[in-house]
């Protein structure tokens, strides 16, 4: 075994071997290098022009429907509040109940979107500050009493509420994640929510 | 793909969202699906498969809006959301794309009984590539990187961005991928090696 700097060195050229910009020492690498670029050849030449233009159609077609919804969440006056924090998202068009999984106190956090420089990440916390018309605003203010989880709902201006929650095990964050989905489904919905990592 | 696609240029674009950011996706789908369908293809994706998995991941960088300003390394960001997205695809479909800890002997052992005696090929390069298979099967997140390596000529920094790991746990996992890969081919392809081959 070498030294830190040989093997620190050794790493370097094994890289650049792969990556086509080595001398050619390296066998292994180099066979490698042949074996993963002739499958790629391979794979991408399966790939024929109308299926990738289907796909580009209907990513364009997804794309557009985003754009349209963005626009909605962009006019509440609220969303001032909502700018200061991480995340937004627009009720009725997440799944929130396939962005967590794990158990216990870890919990591993999938964001669809939104949330790029951390795709995942381990929390303990969750916390939900919900802004939503007020009757809605106090629907979920009941499912938080009925689930038996503390929160605090505050007056926004006269057409909205502020209602924040916080969660720290598995089952208040269930909890939680209930009592704020199926908001869209009310009359005043949807809602716009503001998920807090900490 | 076009080796003039300015990808730091699109993001900005696709950043500063409006009409343009369309457009700039569709640039991008243009210059990145065919290699990103193929990456996956490799991975052993089918092809509906890895079109799931590749309309989601520009859905994914195109709803991460303004955030992409702040994006060191583009190409280290795109392969990092296709990586999570697959990651998330298994996870959906509840097979393990778990590696991490397999050790070379159990990987030979695995595939031992799949893998004819190296007098059946028709030589080194298709043993090679035999244990390639192999090791992508037990280890696909660091053939992943292999890849990359290859595919993309990634540095060490811009592969750790594209797992979404710190540069000094890339460069140990990429180390012990390197180890774990010839383990692997020498108890796979021993005797062709000791022929000279190495």
């Amino acid at each position: 075994m070498g030294t830190e700097s040989e093997e620190r060195d050794g790493f370097d050229d094994w890289l650049d071997e792969l990556g086509g910009k080595g001398g050619g020492k390296d066998k292994i690498a180099g066979q490698l290098r042949e074996v993963v670029q002739r499958q790629q050849q391979r794979n991408e030449a399966d790939i024929d022009e109308l299926r990738l233009r289907r796909g580009r159609d209907r990513l364009l077609a997804e794309a557009e429907k985003f754009g349209s919804a963005s626009k909605t969440i962009s006019t509440p006056p609220f969303l001032a509040i909502a700018a200061s924090v991480a995340i937004v998202f627009t009720a009725g068009l997440f799944g929130y109940q396939t962005m967590f999984s794990g158990s216990g106190s870890d919990y591993e956090l999938i964001l669809s979107y939104g949330d790029l420089e951390r795709p995942r990440g381990s929390i303990n916390t969750l916390t939900v500050d919900v802004d939503v018309p007020e009757s809605v605003g106090r629907l979920a203010a009941e499912r938080l009493t009925l689930a038996q989880l503390p929160f605090e709902l505050r007056t926004g201006d006269e057409d909205s509420v502020r209602l924040a929650v916080t969660a720290r095990d598995e089952i208040s964050i269930n909890a939680l994640i209930a009592a704020v989905d199926g908001l869209d489904m009310l009359p005043d919905g949807p809602g716009y929510y503001v998920i807090v990592l900490e | 793909m076009d080796s003039s696609i300015d990808l730091p240029a699109l993001f900005t674009r696709i950043a500063a969202g409006g009409k343009d950011a369309s457009f700039a996706l569709k640039d991008l789908y243009d210059a990145y699906a065919r290699r990103l369908l193929g990456l996956m293809r490799s991975k052993g994706f089918s092809l509906e498969e890895a079109e799931e998995i590749v309309q989601e991941s520009f859905l994914k960088l195109y709803q991460a809006g303004s955030s992409l300003e702040s994006v060191d390394s583009p190409k280290a960001y795109l392969y990092r959301i296709v990586h999570n997205a697959s990651t998330d695809y298994l996870r959906r479909k509840k097979r393990s794309s778990a590696e991490i800890g397999t050790e070379p002997a159990e990987l030979a052992e695995a595939v031992d009984a799949n893998v004819p005696d190296s007098g059946s090929y028709d030589g080194f390069v298709d043993c090679f590539e035999a244990a390639f298979g192999s090791f992508e099967e037990d280890a696909p997140d660091r053939a992943y990187v292999v890849r990359l390596a290859i595919i993309e000529g990634m540095s060490g920094q811009e592969l750790a961005d594209a797992i979404g790991r710190s540069y000094g746990a890339a460069r140990e996992f990429l180390s012990q991928t390197r180890k774990k890969f010839q383990q692997l081919l020498e108890s796979m392809c021993g005797d062709y090696l000791s022929e000279g081959a190495r």
